[in-house]
């Protein structure tokens, strides 16, 4: 199908200047005046536009934007988080003093050597299996099982109860690295013995 | 006759060729400006122009990333003022930190900043992990970047673990014989892991050049570029994830 030209569409644009000057017409709360309907007041004609059914794609009913300016909002926040560790991390370095014991020797072994905090959990576990065990396997299926979550979990709910299973996995990994790690840091003394922390600390950061 | 005020000083600063080439465009105080500010700035532009309104919630992230992220630009800097007084010599690095910690301008203050941030980011990269379970973040679309995360959580403690070494006194040389023992048994090479880790038998020379390079190059680099895949994972898959 296509659409006639119209010869007339020249004279139609000119055609409103050449129409009678209508009456402005005053608006309720003041503001400019607008002209009104050709034939005066209560001749208006309204013309359809659009008919919007209700649940269509078109939403009436649109929310208000959920979203903030980063300037000023995202970093007011980071900022004052960074000022804020920093504080704490000045004012913690002036009043504890990192641990630092006599130079290395080879030679003088300490009552009991312990590895860096994060990992005295694997420590504990070496004290219950082998060493290929708790120095090999057990940290990469730790990491492993870490990394697969998502591809185990692949349900699109996100409160805990309809992912239960995910959440009893994932607490494992967490509560059970605590126990062992608490264990290992505060309840290990000379020769991996256990020893109580009232009868003693054996543990360094 | 009136004498140029202090204004007048403000006004001609602000208006030279020299400020503004500095700054392209006056403090941002419209919407507009707000935007273009964050667009045209190398830094800022790291973050979208609009976030989500719960996303800058103190009590939704409690700023686990960030503070992770703000940690590890810390220990650049403290790690940076630490390497010029330090040398990875067996026979050198004790004297050195002692020297650090009392001769060495700030030293003692720098070098326990160093140490607490080590410790805290360790900390902070766990709790941001348990944070993103917490809401579900890693389901689709944030599956890759939930193993980008698991993989920067590695690095964060290898990070901690080299630089344990280096102060080379009784805790550092202990801790590092057990530490990496276990890790010994690892069937890289059958018997061999122990030379490819520590660089000999036992914790001597070889390995203190060996953790003293990782530390200060080998991992921060690798570090700093899975968090750039991190960070722009963050925008790819449509911004921080929403309330569970």
């Amino acid at each position: 199908m296509t659409i006639e030209k119209r010869p007339n569409a020249i004279a139609d644009k000119t055609a409103p200047s050449q129409a009678p000057r209508v009456p402005a017409v005053e608006r309720p709360g003041g503001g400019p005046k607008l002209p009104g309907p050709p034939g005066g007041p209560g001749t208006e004609r309204f013309r359809l536009l659009a008919y919007v059914k209700q649940e269509s794609m078109v939403r009436v009913d649109k929310r208000p934007d959920e979203t903030v300016l980063t300037w000023p909002h995202l970093l007011r926040a980071e900022f004052l988080m960074a000022g804020l560790i920093s504080g704490l991390l000045v004012v913690t370095s002036f009043l504890i003093q990192a641990p630092l014991e006599e130079m290395a020797n080879a030679s003088v072994t300490p009552h009991v050597a312990k590895a860096p905090w994060y990992f005295l959990g694997l420590q504990e576990i070496l004290s219950y299996f082998n060493a290929t065990v708790a120095g090999v396997l057990v940290p990469t299926l730790y990491l492993v099982g870490l990394a697969i979550i998502p591809y185990i979990d692949r349900s699109p709910f996100k409160a805990a109860r309809d992912r239960k299973l995910i959440w009893i996995f994932f607490l494992c990994l967490m509560v059970g690295g605590l126990i062992v790690t608490f264990i290992g840091s505060f309840f290990r003394g000379p020769g991996w013995n256990w020893r109580w922390p009232w009868e003693g600390i054996f543990f360094n950061l | 006759m009136s004498f140029p005020g202090p204004g007048d000083l403000y006004k001609s600063v602000k208006e030279s060729q020299i400020w503004r080439s500095f700054f392209r465009q006056p403090y941002p105080t419209t919407s507009r400006t707000r935007a273009l500010a964050v667009m045209n700035n190398v830094f800022l532009h790291l973050h979208p122009v609009r976030v989500k309104r719960h996303a800058v919630r103190y009590t939704y992230t409690f700023c686990l990333g960030g503070i992770s992220f703000f940690l590890f630009l810390a220990l650049t800097v403290t790690g940076l003022y630490l390497m010029f007084f330090y040398v990875p010599s067996v026979s050198r690095a004790y004297q050195d930190i002692l020297s650090i910690e009392n001769s060495v301008a700030f030293g003692s203050l720098v070098r326990n900043m160093h140490r607490w941030a080590a410790h805290l980011m360790v900390l902070t990269v766990f709790l941001h992990m348990i944070r993103v379970f917490y809401h579900g973040a890693y389901k689709p679309p944030r599956e890759f970047n939930w193993v980008v995360g698991v993989v920067l959580l590695l690095l964060t403690l290898l990070l901690s673990f080299t630089g344990y070494l280096l102060p080379w006194d009784q805790i550092a040389f202990w801790a590092i014989t057990v530490g990496s023992q276990m890790a010994t048994y690892a069937p890289l090479i059958p018997g061999e892991s122990s030379i490819f880790i520590l660089g000999g038998i036992e914790v001597g020379q070889n390995t203190l050049i060996r953790f003293y390079v990782f530390h200060v190059i080998a991992f921060p680099l690798i570090a700093a570029i899975f968090m750039i895949v991190h960070f722009w994972r963050i925008r790819k898959d449509g911004g921080i994830s929403g309330p569970v």
